[in-house]
């Protein structure tokens, strides 16, 4: 998620004075939280799907339509600029070209700090970190159109790269300049690398790297400015560089097109023709849940920015996010105000059903906080340590690729591991510590993981032993109205002789016994520990 | 005060020790008459005082005790008077002296004591010094010197009570070798208050037998007919004592699970591990999304892939790439199979929720279901984030769904989770359409917690899974913020700290219901 910085000022002129918790509300309206308020500053969260608010215009856009200022859908004019971008040579990942010219622009500090910033934001969020494409923009008077995309091998480019002292190749870019590195992973294995070259033959910069500090800097002076934009994806091209004008034009801009010669082809760019889609008020209003007068639909679409005739809406075509007649129930129910919407539960009646292992294991609950346990509660994310290593054991484990710690990198197989360390992390306690937990245990298969419902006890203290942890164990199958047996198996974790299978009607349901001495001294505790471990389904099964 | 009251209160022990103040001032004193257990004496003296009965003053003092050689001397006298009784039978050589049990060091002692109190004469012979008793020597003998009755008496003796003649021989004893030293003593002063005199007044009632303890022979004879039962503080602390506890977050989690089963919700409970088809596919997030990544999903490295269902991954990839017969334009992005087999674990409950709607039929509409389940975050941790969470799920599969349900429902919930100021707002998921933020007001604390994301579920989500636009409402919700705000948590992590100090003596959820009997949403 991005966020914007917006001045307080711009947003008070067209909501009017108000208290912070309101400002707060309103703003927040828009569906773009309002994060925090430092003197002038606004700070507002930007969701995904609306790059065309990542800029300070755009969001006072949207906004100054949203509280009724200025309604309806603002058209941008576009003239034709007579020049062209020859699209020579391409690379195979990187085909697409779009490109616009804005004249009659005046920039200060802030707002070349600002185009900047949206710059970055649309190349993140949009461009995928500039893995769907990248843009460029340069004063217009320090090129000399027509412009010519091509390729050149690497080293054969030699430009100064933006605030960079001196001249180097394109090579070099990826190996020294800052933004060459963070991006050059893009045209890894290239031999030769895209560039845009004016009339004159001057490199204006190595798209989607970077542009040319002598030509490709706009700075207070600029008045009129060249935008590009270049990668894979053509549909996103399009709209950055709308996103881009629609913000110009909203700066005071007048905005010419390029036409964009591919080899056999040739598009003009940019396009502002609004967008139109069917809807039907109808879908709306089931979606809502409420009827909806013809003038409060307009009216709520037209305070989204949108216009809506007859069945018809006409949208701004930088709205990338719209891909159905469901997101304009979304835009009407912004416009309309969420708040608005009735709240309401239908009368229908549905009956409810539990999960039978869950209700099983609140019954366990009951009968082992009666006997005087208490409930404990590990992650599940453990490490091959716990697991296997301090319980004498080399067992297969479900494995995360991209754990950050090694202490969380595999899933629990058993649980008896997570209460042992629960009663080290416990050993400046009183004892008798009598615990227990229930959760998720993890087998790898080959295509999937077995998960199981698992239940598991653990008493501590100088009079626990296999009598004990029996007592507890048979206590709770008997509750449950089943006869418990044990029968003899060895463990490596447990004492020989002092382990045991637990069987309910013939089918083992789990173990039990007294951890071995050198397990306990892995978990550097000095009191027995006796304990067993359930598979709560394999009990249920037996129900 | 009712002085029949106040001795209806008195303890066995009280009892005892209360009528010895009569005579003895000093909780020493108290152990040495009592004849009672030291600490039985100490407790009962400590009561007492809490009732008001007696006062206890801090009290040190100088005592004196035998030393080493007081001890000696007091068996077989002091070394002066052996050095003169040997000169009785006639005058010795100082060096004839030492061979009659008296050391050089006490030879030489006592030489000058003796001389100076002229019971001795001293005369050289040649080279020998000899010494004979002299007449005030043998009238020495017969009695015994102050020093002498001083080792006699009783120790320890307080120094403060030392008679004049007594200290002359304190002085003069303490002045030598180890005979006699000084302790300080710690004891207690103890004086009745006038509660105390009076109960003094009521020996009577304290003679009188009160029943301690009912007991099976108390029961059984009636014995406790006619006879009084010691009342007791009732105020007073008592031990703590604790039992076997269910785990806090866990009580949250079964009253969760009972509003939704109330508002006929069926539970739904699935894997943890779940394919990237599932868990996102599925629910249409882009193959290209930023939360598909490695820092916000945990990928399984062993086994790395799972199996997908072949023929709603086909329908699934379709609608991705161009909406197929869903009415939408889709991503139009290439969408990779090999990236849906991607094992994982789930991020969110609505894959739950996806594979639920996959295996409805029309005929089981409408529909409502809920989870409360563990999903997983690959984020760094911090006071409200932990990589492990609970949320709470649910989905209204239902032709006649809408916004104003899912604000209903969801406004009921949270009034039953105690929270009556409910905020709702725009938001985005990529799965539903429209969405809806939620934050509930935390009064206390006067801020608005964020809970998570609502919405109905796009048709690209819908029509794959149950073959039709119907409309289905959702939502998955964290629990962390509302368990902390409830059990006063400073820290999300705490809920798996596991100190079994601490989860004994957490407190038990329990909300109270506001506005009870009112039906909301009317």
């Amino acid at each position: 998620m991005a966020n914007i910085l917006v001045s307080k000022k711009a947003v008070v002129k067209l909501v009017g004075k108000m208290d912070e918790k309101e400002l707060v509300q309103k703003v927040s309206s828009l569906g773009t939280p309002l994060e925090s308020i430092e003197g002038d500053v606004l700070t507002i969260e930007i969701n995904p799907n609306r790059p065309d608010l990542l800029s300070e215009q755009g969001f006072l856009r949207a906004f100054s339509a949203l509280t009724g200022k200025t309604p309806g859908l603002k058209e941008y004019v576009v003239q034709k600029s007579g020049t062209f971008c020859k699209v020579e040579k391409t690379l195979k990942i990187w085909p697409f070209v779009v490109c616009a010219i804005v004249k009659g622009l005046s920039f200060d500090e802030e707002r070349v700090r600002d185009v900047i910033q949206v710059q970055e934001k649309l190349g993140m969020t949009l461009c995928r970190n500039r893995k769907k494409g990248g843009i460029g923009i340069y004063p217009l008077d320090k090129i000399v159109p027509p412009i010519t995309f091509t390729t050149m091998p690497a080293n054969d480019i030699r430009f100064t790269p933006l605030e960079y002292p001196k001249e180097i190749t394109g090579g070099d870019i990826l190996e020294v300049h800052p933004t060459g590195r963070k991006y050059g992973h893009i045209l890894a294995d290239q031999k030769e690398f895209p560039v845009f070259l004016d009339s004159k033959g001057t490199i204006m910069s190595m798209p989607p790297i970077i542009n040319s500090h002598v030509v490709g800097k706009i700075d207070e002076q600029t008045k009129d400015i060249f935008i590009e934009a270049t990668g894979p994806d053509l549909e996103t091209l399009k709209s950055a560089l709308q996103m881009l004008c629609a913000m110009f034009g909203d700066m005071g801009g007048t905005i010419f097109s390029v036409d964009i010669r591919y080899k056999e082809k040739m598009i003009v760019t940019p396009d502002m023709t609004p967008k139109s889609m069917k809807i039907e008020k109808k879908y709306v209003e089931s979606r809502i849940g409420m009827k909806i007068t013809e003038e409060v639909f307009g009216k709520s679409l037209s305070r989204m920015g949108h216009s809506y005739k007859n069945g018809i809406v006409l949208y701004p075509a930088y709205r990338t996010d719209i891909l159905h007649q469901v997101d304009f129930v979304e835009e009407f129910a912004i416009g309309f105000g969420y708040e608005n919407i009735p709240a309401i539960i239908s009368r229908v009646a549905t009956v409810g059903h539990e999960d039978p292992v869950e209700v099983l294991k609140e019954k366990l609950r009951d009968v082992l906080t009666g006997l005087g346990l208490l409930e404990t509660k590990r992650y599940a994310l453990e490490s091959d340590l716990l697991q296997n290593r301090r319980m004498l054991l080399d067992e297969s484990l479900v494995e995360l690729e991209n754990s950050w710690s090694e202490d969380r990198c595999v899933l629990r197989r058993w649980m008896i591991p997570s209460l042992l360390a629960i009663l080290e992390e416990n050993k400046h306690h009183e004892y008798p510590q009598r615990i227990f937990e229930l959760g998720t245990t993890f087998s790898p298969m080959a295509s999937e993981v077995l998960e199981e419902e698992s239940l598991v006890i653990a008493l501590a203290s100088s009079e626990e032993d296999f009598t004990r942890i029996k007592q507890h164990v048979v206590a709770l199958v008997e509750s449950l109205g089943l006869m418990c047996q044990t029968k003899k198996v060895k463990h490596p974790s447990f004492i020989e002789g002092r382990c045991a299978e637990i069987v309910v009607d013939k089918k083992v349901v789990g173990m039990l016994g007294e951890m071995h001495p050198q397990v306990l001294t892995n978990f550097n505790l000095t009191v027995p520990v006796a304990v067993a471990e359930i598979r709560v389904k394999k009990l249920l099964d037996q129900l | 005060m009712d002085v029949r009251s106040v001795i209806g209160g008195l303890s066995p022990l009280e009892r005892k020790v209360l009528p010895l103040m009569e005579k003895h001032t000093s909780q020493s004193d108290l152990i040495a008459h009592a004849g009672l257990k030291d600490v039985e004496v100490m407790r009962a003296i400590q009561w007492l005082s809490n009732k008001d009965i007696l006062t206890i003053k801090d009290d040190e003092r100088d005592e004196v005790v035998l030393d080493e050689n007081g001890l000696l001397y007091l068996k077989e006298g002091l070394p002066e008077k052996r050095f003169l009784r040997a000169l009785a039978s006639g005058p010795r050589s100082l060096a004839a002296l030492e061979k009659e049990g008296l050391s050089r060091e006490e030879v030489m002692s006592s030489l000058g004591v003796l001389k100076g109190k002229l019971l001795i004469a001293l005369e050289k012979k040649g080279d020998v010094q000899e010494a004979s008793i002299t007449e005030q020597g043998r009238a020495y003998l017969k009695k015994d010197s102050l020093e002498e009755v001083f080792l006699k008496k009783k120790f320890p003796i307080l120094k403060s009570a030392l008679a004049p003649e007594e200290k002359f021989a304190f002085d003069s004893l303490l002045r030598r070798k180890r005979i006699i030293r000084q302790e300080k003593q710690k004891d207690k002063e103890i004086h009745l208050t006038s509660l105390g005199k009076e109960l003094m007044h009521h020996k009577a009632l304290l003679q009188e037998e009160s029943i301690e303890r009912l007991s099976r022979d108390i029961l059984l004879s009636g014995s406790w007919k006619g006879k009084n039962f010691r009342t007791y503080d009732v105020e007073v602390q008592v031990p703590k004592i604790s039992g076997g506890r269910k785990h806090f977050d866990n009580e949250a989690i079964q009253y969760i699970r009972r509003i939704w089963l109330d508002m006929g919700f069926s539970e739904m409970t699935g894997n943890i591990v779940q394919t990237a088809f599932w868990d996102l596919d599925a629910l249409f997030v882009p193959q290209d999304h930023p939360a598909r990544e490695m820092q916000d999903t945990f990928y399984l490295k062993k086994p790395k892939n799972g199996k997908v269902p072949q023929k709603l991954l086909r329908s699934i990839k379709e609608v991705h790439e161009n909406g197929s017969k869903t009415g939408s334009r889709g991503w139009r992005i290439p969408f990779s199979e090999e990236v849906s087999k991607k094992l994982l674990l789930r991020t969110h409950t609505t894959v739950l929720s996806a594979q639920t709607i996959a295996g409805l039929k029309k005929s089981n509409l409408p529909a409502k279901f809920f989870s409360v389940g563990k999903v997983f975050r690959n984020e760094a941790t911090d006071w409200k984030h932990d990589f492990e969470l609970y949320q709470v799920e649910g989905i209204v599969v239902d032709p006649d769904a809408n916004l104003s349900h899912l604000k209903g429902y969801l406004k009921e919930f949270y009034r039953k989770m105690g929270f009556t100021d409910i905020r709702m707002r725009p938001g985005h998921f990529p799965y539903t359409e429209p969405s809806m933020e939620i934050d509930v007001y935390n009064p206390k604390r006067k801020v608005w917690i964020e809970l998570g994301g609502s919405g109905i579920f796009r048709p690209e989500v819908v029509i794959p899974l149950l073959g039709e636009d119907i409309p289905v409402l959702a939502w998955g919700q964290g629990m962390g913020r509302i368990m902390m705000a409830y059990y006063g948590l400073k820290d999300i992590r705490e809920i798996y700290k596991n100190d079994l100090e601490e989860l004994r003596a957490k407190k038990v959820w329990f909300m109270k219901e506001e506005e009870y009997g009112k039906h909301p949403g009317e």
